[in-house]
């Protein structure tokens, strides 16, 4: 061995270093020299291996016995004082339990992964019309083909598509409406997800189309529509009327691709085409880009690197079918990127949630720190005389921590009951739809991580300046009696400052509830642009029953014909999409005479496919030209209605009545607009102007469309009555979504943004509690610390009045300071509130001014208990007070 | 605090406390005279020897003392056993005997003559 005496000795030492603190402190100069002793007797070789060995032993060890010193310490501390426990533990349980609340929306809505293992190398592949776009579309099942099988960078792509079938399990039950995934063959190999039962598919399951009618069904289907039926796997369902037999049936936590959506079953994508006569080439033709496609990234591989990978073959694509594929680019996003993008309104949402609910959490810790610092004059005795006897600093401050990470623990367990009731309130949102769109809130591993991760912080938080300020504290000061050194200066202008930080945050709160408020308000007394009340709705589709698209045409015309004479029905009308529903159309188009910036050629727009009645019976005003009518059938010159908001931006500075324009992949026609609608509102109430495009229903049938029906009287009345109506036509025939417009608008609109305006509002009225509680708790302490100065005044001739005046006037002055702050800070916040979030109201000057007088209000509350204590106190009694 | 609650010792525990029954001593003659007194069988390593020898302090079974020989190394610290460290040493050896006793009784232990 090479080792030198002192060599072996140095790297001992550094061995030692393993050791807790306390421990080296107390032996480690002993055991050196031990060493030492035993490196003249002994083979350095042996000896440096055996002592290495024994430290790698002992030292956890220590490091563990001395945490349960601490623990078991802290615990006692905690015993000792219940009610300054208590105080800190539920402001924390607050602070954490909402805050935990808000994350489990956030994982509901928006965060919570894919359920398939290692899901973070799972990402989404998109394309894009060219380089510079940053609007991003599906991809074409005959690309997909070839990016699945000449990239490097994937361990497989994966296609799919989310479609609504008509579902029957018996051959004589009405088809119910089911939304499936038609996937490509090795959808679940790529997932690495196993089904429960049964198998998944083969590959060579997804090569003929037409030819495998196989299914693999979802945990809920199995559980719905098959009463858990062990022997599941072979039997038949009818999907859109075609036999099917069940091979799998997914593993029940596998919900399929979306947040929201969960799938009922899925298909081969090569079964699609049968499933849907009227999009028979959706796997041959490249310019139907239908598929959403996501892939497992090979280990290692960077996001950027597979994006060049697969921009390469989209390069060679453009190339070669320039028709179809010119300038394809391709977009790779992460699964939280793309959510975000798919719908921006949900992320907003989600990132001012959790802002302002961290806001509660910090106001919280401010009081919690308060306390602390409060109970640390009375510590700073103890802590000085251990710091006297030698204790070492570092360790004071770890068990300071020990102690703050035990009322954070406790706060967060506390918080979590908090969090469960957040969550069953949360469970109320209604979505207005019959397909199988869940909001799911789960108390799991990862909400409760979140809310460890949230109970380390804010120990962190509010535990580490008290303890950092115990320790730094002089000796002889605390050691003296009296209680009016620097130090204890300087800690209540902290405890001072953290007041009026909570005064500050506890307004912004305040003012950013109002502006929800405000805002949705605004919103809701406007008129979303279409009739509200009055209206009954139902919703078909006769593909369903395989009718062909003749039948259903005369299907749709005879209904209508028929509701329209029925009593009571004052009008009636076809449209393909409700305002604001969560299922939208949209259509791809070029405006004559606009100039696209450079590479684009079209736009989309969302759109609507309507018949001739509908702007009557749904009360949204034409302003200019005409809307649609009989005259508008299948062969007439094509023609729609736009709104202001389409004509604004492709037809500026001209009348738009007369323009035209070209859809795209539906012929070479022009369409002429011949009549133009105000901006309504199209998806939710609260939405930027959007432009939209209304097509004649006889120009462009769809096959799903929903009836709207006008009531003389109350409309549910009128329900039975059209169902009979329905019946009468074809009894076979499925109806859906039947609705009066008052509940849908009620789920849809205002439901929501109330439930918004309470969440903030309750985040507001926690953060007002908890800024009291600190106030209160502040003037409190002072005044029990100026009892003698208090004694003094009064016994040279200060009256109870003023005494009284004296202390309201402190805590006026806190508040004060901090609704100064505040404003300015709300200023700030409602400007990014503002233009973040749209539909976020502006704040008036006279909320600006209410609110801080309501802060100062409860502020002179929370400041009058202490106050009056203080007018009581007896000056000959104060003046014996030590 | 009964003394037989504290029972049994972890084997180094009991070995310090019989090597300082003999006499004040400081860490290393501890660890030689287990490591005699075993035939070399147990050599405490540093770690668990003053890991040992903070627990008995802690528990006031033993003491340092200030007393040292002038020419020694001032880094070496010498500890005596505390009447109660005696007795739960005591406490320990008699509960040894006893199953030992039994263990003999039953002819698990080799007679020597």
């Amino acid at each position: 061995m090479g080792w030198s005496r002192s060599g072996a000795r140095s790297f001992y030492q550094r061995l030692l270093g393993l050791y807790p603190e306390d421990f080296r402190d107390e032996f480690g100069g002993e055991m050196e020299q031990l060493f030492a002793d035993r490196a003249r007797g002994e083979s350095l070789g042996a000896l440096l291996w055996e002592t290495t060995l024994d430290t790698l032993r002992t030292a956890p060890k220590e490091h563990l016995s001395m945490l349960i010193q601490d623990i078991k310490y802290a615990s006692r501390m905690m015993t000792k004082n219940p009610a300054f426990t208590a105080a800190a533990a539920l402001s924390l349980a607050l602070g954490i339990g909402a805050n935990t609340a808000i994350f489990s929306l956030a994982d509901a809505l928006l965060l919570r992964p894919i359920a398939a293992p290692e899901s973070s190398r799972i990402v989404t592949v998109r394309s894009a019309q060219q380089m510079s776009d940053f609007t991003s579309r599906g991809i074409s099942y005959r690309d997909f083909t070839e990016y699945n099988g000449k990239n490097q960078s994937f361990e497989g792509l994966l296609a799919f598509d989310i479609a609504p079938f008509g579902l029957t399990t018996r051959q004589e039950d009405l088809p119910v409406m089911q939304m499936g995934m038609v996937v490509s063959g090795n959808f679940f190999d790529v997932l690495r997800v196993q089904p429960a039962m049964g198998r998944a598919f083969r590959p060579e399951e997804d090569q003929v189309p037409g030819r495998d009618a196989v299914a693999v069904i979802s945990h809920d289907l199995w559980k719905s529509q098959f009463h858990s039926a062990p022997d599941v796997v072979g039997r038949k369902v009818r999907l859109n009327g075609i036999e099917f037999t069940v091979i799998g049936v997914t593993p029940e936590q596998f919900t399929g691709m979306h947040q929201l959506i969960r799938p009922a079953f899925y298909v081969p994508a090569h079964m699609f085409p049968a499933l849907t006569p009227a999009r028979a080439n959706i796997l041959e033709d490249r310019a139907i880009r239908a598929f959403e496609v996501k892939g497992r990234l090979k280990p290692g591989v960077a996001v950027e690197a597979a994006q060049a990978d697969l921009q390469s073959i989209a390069t060679g694509l453009s190339q070669q079918f320039p028709d179809t594929n010119k300038d394809e680019a391709i977009r790779i996003r992460t699964e939280l990127q793309y959510r975000i993008e798919q719908s921006p309104p949900d992320a907003q949402l989600v990132a001012l949630l959790m802002g302002l609910v961290a806001v509660v959490l910090l106001i919280a810790c401010a009081n919690v720190a308060n306390l602390l610092l409060s109970r640390s004059r009375a510590r700073s005795r103890e802590i000085a005389v251990r710091l006297a006897i030698g204790a070492g600093r570092a360790r004071l401050v770890r068990q300071l921590l020990t102690e703050s990470l035990m009322l954070s623990l406790s706060g967060g367990v506390m918080g979590l009951a908090i969090a469960w009731l957040a969550m069953r309130f949360f469970e109320r949102i209604r979505v207005p739809s019959d397909l199988p769109i869940v909001f799911s809130f789960r108390m799991d591993e990862r909400v409760l991580l979140f809310s460890l991760l949230v109970s380390l912080f804010s120990a962190v938080i509010f535990g580490l300046v008290p303890a950092l300020q115990s320790v730094r504290s002089d000796l002889v000061g605390p050691l003296k009696a009296g209680d009016t050194g620097a130090s204890a200066r300087g800690r209540l202008m902290g405890r001072n400052a953290l007041v009026v930080a909570q005064v500050a945050l506890s307004l912004v709160l305040l003012v950013s509830a109002t502006m929800f408020y405000r805002g949705f308000q605004r919103y809701l007394s406007a008129s979303p642009g279409f009739r509200t009340s009055g209206l009954v709705m139902m919703g078909f589709d006769p593909t369903l029953l395989r009718y062909s698209e003749p039948q259903t045409k005369n299907f749709y015309r005879t209904l209508i014909h028929r509701v329209r004479s029925t009593p009571g029905v004052k009008s009636a009308a076809l449209a393909q999409v409700i305002p604001m529903g969560n299922e939208g159309d949209q259509r791809t188009l070029v405006p004559e005479g606009y100039q696209f910036q450079q590479g684009q050629t079209d736009v989309t727009v969302p759109a609507n496919t309507v018949d001739e009645q509908y702007f009557n019976t749904m009360g949204v005003e034409v302003i200019r030209g005409r809307g649609f009518l009989a005259s508008d059938h299948e062969t007439a010159p094509k023609v729609a209605v736009i709104n202001e908001e389409f004509a604004r931006r492709y037809f500026p500075n001209q009348d738009p009545v007369g323009k035209r324009f070209r859809l795209v992949n539906a012929g070479q026609d022009w369409v002429r607009v011949v009549g133009l609608t105000r901006t309504g509102k199209y998806f939710w109430i609260a939405e930027p102007p959007v432009p939209f495009v209304y097509l004649p229903y006889s120009q462009f049938p769809r096959s799903r469309m929903r009836l709207f029906a006008e009531s003389a009287g109350p409309s549910s009345q009128l329900i039975p009555t059209l169902r009979e109506v329905v019946r009468s036509l074809d009894p076979n025939q499925p109806i859906y979504a039947v609705r009066t417009m008052e509940e849908f608008y009620d789920m849809r609109a205002v439901s929501v943004p109330n439930m918004i305006v309470q969440i903030v509002g309750a985040m507001g009225t926690m953060g007002l509690g908890l800024a009291m509680v600190g106030l209160y708790g502040l003037v409190a302490y002072s005044v029990s610390r100026r009892t003698r100065e208090i004694g003094i005044r009064m016994a040279i001739g200060a009256g109870k009045a003023d005494v009284l005046r004296m202390v309201l006037k402190q805590g006026l002055l806190l508040g004060g300071i901090g609704v100064a702050f505040g404003l300015v800070i709300s200023v700030f916040v409602s400007r990014i509130l503002a233009s973040g979030m749209i539909g976020m109201g502006q704040v008036e000057p006279g909320v600006l001014l209410l609110l801080p007088l309501l802060l100062l209000a409860v502020t002179m509350f929370a400041t009058y208990i202490p106050a009056r204590r203080a007018s009581l106190i007896d000056p000959t009694r104060a003046l014996r007070w030590e | 605090m009964e003394i037989e609650s504290l029972l049994p010792l972890p084997a180094p525990v009991f070995h310090i406390l019989i090597a300082l029954a003999e006499g004040d001593r400081h860490g290393y003659a501890i660890m030689q005279d287990i490591a005699t007194r075993t035939d070399g069988k147990l050599r405490l390593g540093p770690g668990t020897l003053y890991g040992s020898i903070k627990k008995l302090l802690e528990q006031g079974w033993i003491e340092e003392i200030t007393r040292r020989p002038a020419d020694d190394d001032e880094r070496r610290r010498y500890y005596r056993l505390t009447r109660l460290g005696r007795r739960v040493a005591e406490a320990e050896a008699s509960r040894l005997a006893d199953i030992l006793k039994q263990a003999r009784a039953n002819g698990l232990v080799p007679q020597r003559s």
